[in-house]
């Protein structure tokens, strides 16, 4: 994995990553939005080290994934999820690119919440870890922690589990999710709703555009590109997007966790107008990091 | 067995995708020909300037006007390839 990744070490920061060289006062970088990447970024100063950083979390992430894969299906269908995980090149983007970090961070806390879930019993201990872990995603980066909520009661589907016993931290999490919305994002949005072009059924049939591309290049990962093509079909897309919904749920087993997961890690950033004032920003490779772990253990699962 | 040959495929791609990361000019030329929008040209045109390339941005401003636009692009097109003013 280190091998594949090791061309990207020494590229120079790219397009939004200067920004994140930026906080060079603690004070600041912890007042920031996503403390915890600003926090990371401050720890690796140069763009050497922000690279290895980036590759030495997505490392972790790989190993995590491997200790949740060995509770849920055997040791090979384990590591074969572990290596599609580690080695997808739809994941480059989130390595390689810098401004990633983000999104592996806040994957690690998915997959510590994910992890210390399954371990044991829900006791008092086990929930402060998963809130704690929760914590970490959502430090890093909220959107992309917000699908925690939607990806707990899928755990529970697939282990055949009462939602009880994930009640707690599905509690936490839409609590911190609508705190998260109404303090952060409704300030922003009603600023930039007017300069976005766009009706929100447009907007959602695009990102449904994009989207498609994204599980296109999932399946064949040929032709990727740091930018989004222009959204091709967004209707048809959108409807396309609806009915692949409806076929999930009657799918068999692994393909309805795989499919659940995807829907549940790209809805919230369908649904929520994310507060770009210049243009509407499409759905890129990097915000599939997260996504891939249901991907891989559902698909993975098949293997005996 | 063929999931040995299905991550060595991966493995492959995802090198030579990391090789892309290694400069600016890469990554966006890269982009400007699987994902043309006029973001992808702009950034390509700033790449093909910082490596002095003058003929190369010349024609990137070329193809910009070739994309479709917003309003807000228009007015960047004009400033980044035609010398206009920011007013």
């Amino acid at each position: 994995m280190i091998l594949a990744y090791s061309p990207a070490l020494w590229g120079p920061p790219i397009y939004e990553d200067p920004v994140l060289f930026q906080f060079t006062d603690l004070q600041r970088t912890l007042g920031s939005r996503g403390p915890l990447t600003a926090l990371s970024m401050w720890l690796t100063p140069t763009p050497f080290l922000a690279h290895l950083g980036n590759v030495g979390v997505h490392l972790l992430n790989g190993v995590i994934l491997y200790r949740i894969a060995l509770l849920l299906m055997t040791p090979i269908a384990a590591a074969v999820a572990t290596g599609v995980f580690w080695l997808h090149p739809i994941q480059t983007e989130a390595v390689a690119y810098l401004t990633g970090r983000s999104e592996l961070l806040a994957t690690c806390g998915i997959l510590l919440t994910l992890w210390c879930l399954l371990l044991k019993a829900p006791t008092l201990v086990t929930m402060l870890s998963v809130t704690l872990a929760g914590c970490v995603a959502f430090a890093a980066k909220e959107i992309t922690a917000l699908s925690l909520v939607l990806y707990l009661p899928i755990l529970a589907i697939w282990q055949q589990r009462s939602l009880w016993t994930v009640a707690v931290p599905i509690k936490l999490w839409t609590s911190l999710a609508l705190v998260y919305i109404n303090l952060s994002m409704a300030t922003l949005f009603v600023r930039n709703w007017t300069a976005i072009p766009l009706a929100p059924l447009d907007w959602i049939a695009r990102q449904c555009a994009a989207a498609w591309h994204l599980i296109r290049l999932m399946v064949l990962p040929i032709g990727q590109a740091i930018e989004t093509p222009a959204a091709a079909l967004p209707s048809l897309s959108l409807i396309a997007m609806l009915g692949a919904g409806i076929a999930v749920w009657w799918a068999p087993k692994p393909y309805r966790i795989a499919g659940l997961w995807l829907l549940a890690g790209l809805l919230p950033r369908i649904l929520i107008r994310q507060p770009i004032p210049i243009q509407p920003e499409p759905l890129h490779e990097h915000h599939l990091y997260a996504v891939m772990v249901g991907v891989v253990l559902g698909i993975g699962s098949r293997w005996r | 067995m063929r999931w040995i040959a299905l991550l060595t495929v991966y493995g492959l791609l995802t090198l030579s995708q990391a090789w892309v990361y290694q400069s600016a000019l890469s990554i966006w030329s890269q982009a400007v020909t699987h994902a043309p929008t006029f973001r992808a040209w702009v950034n390509y045109r700033t790449a093909l300037l910082q490596a002095g390339d003058i003929e190369g941005a010349v024609a990137a401003c070329e193809a910009m006007q070739a994309t479709s636009r917003t309003g807000r692009d228009d007015v960047m097109l004009a400033r980044l390839c035609f010398g206009v003013p920011w007013r």
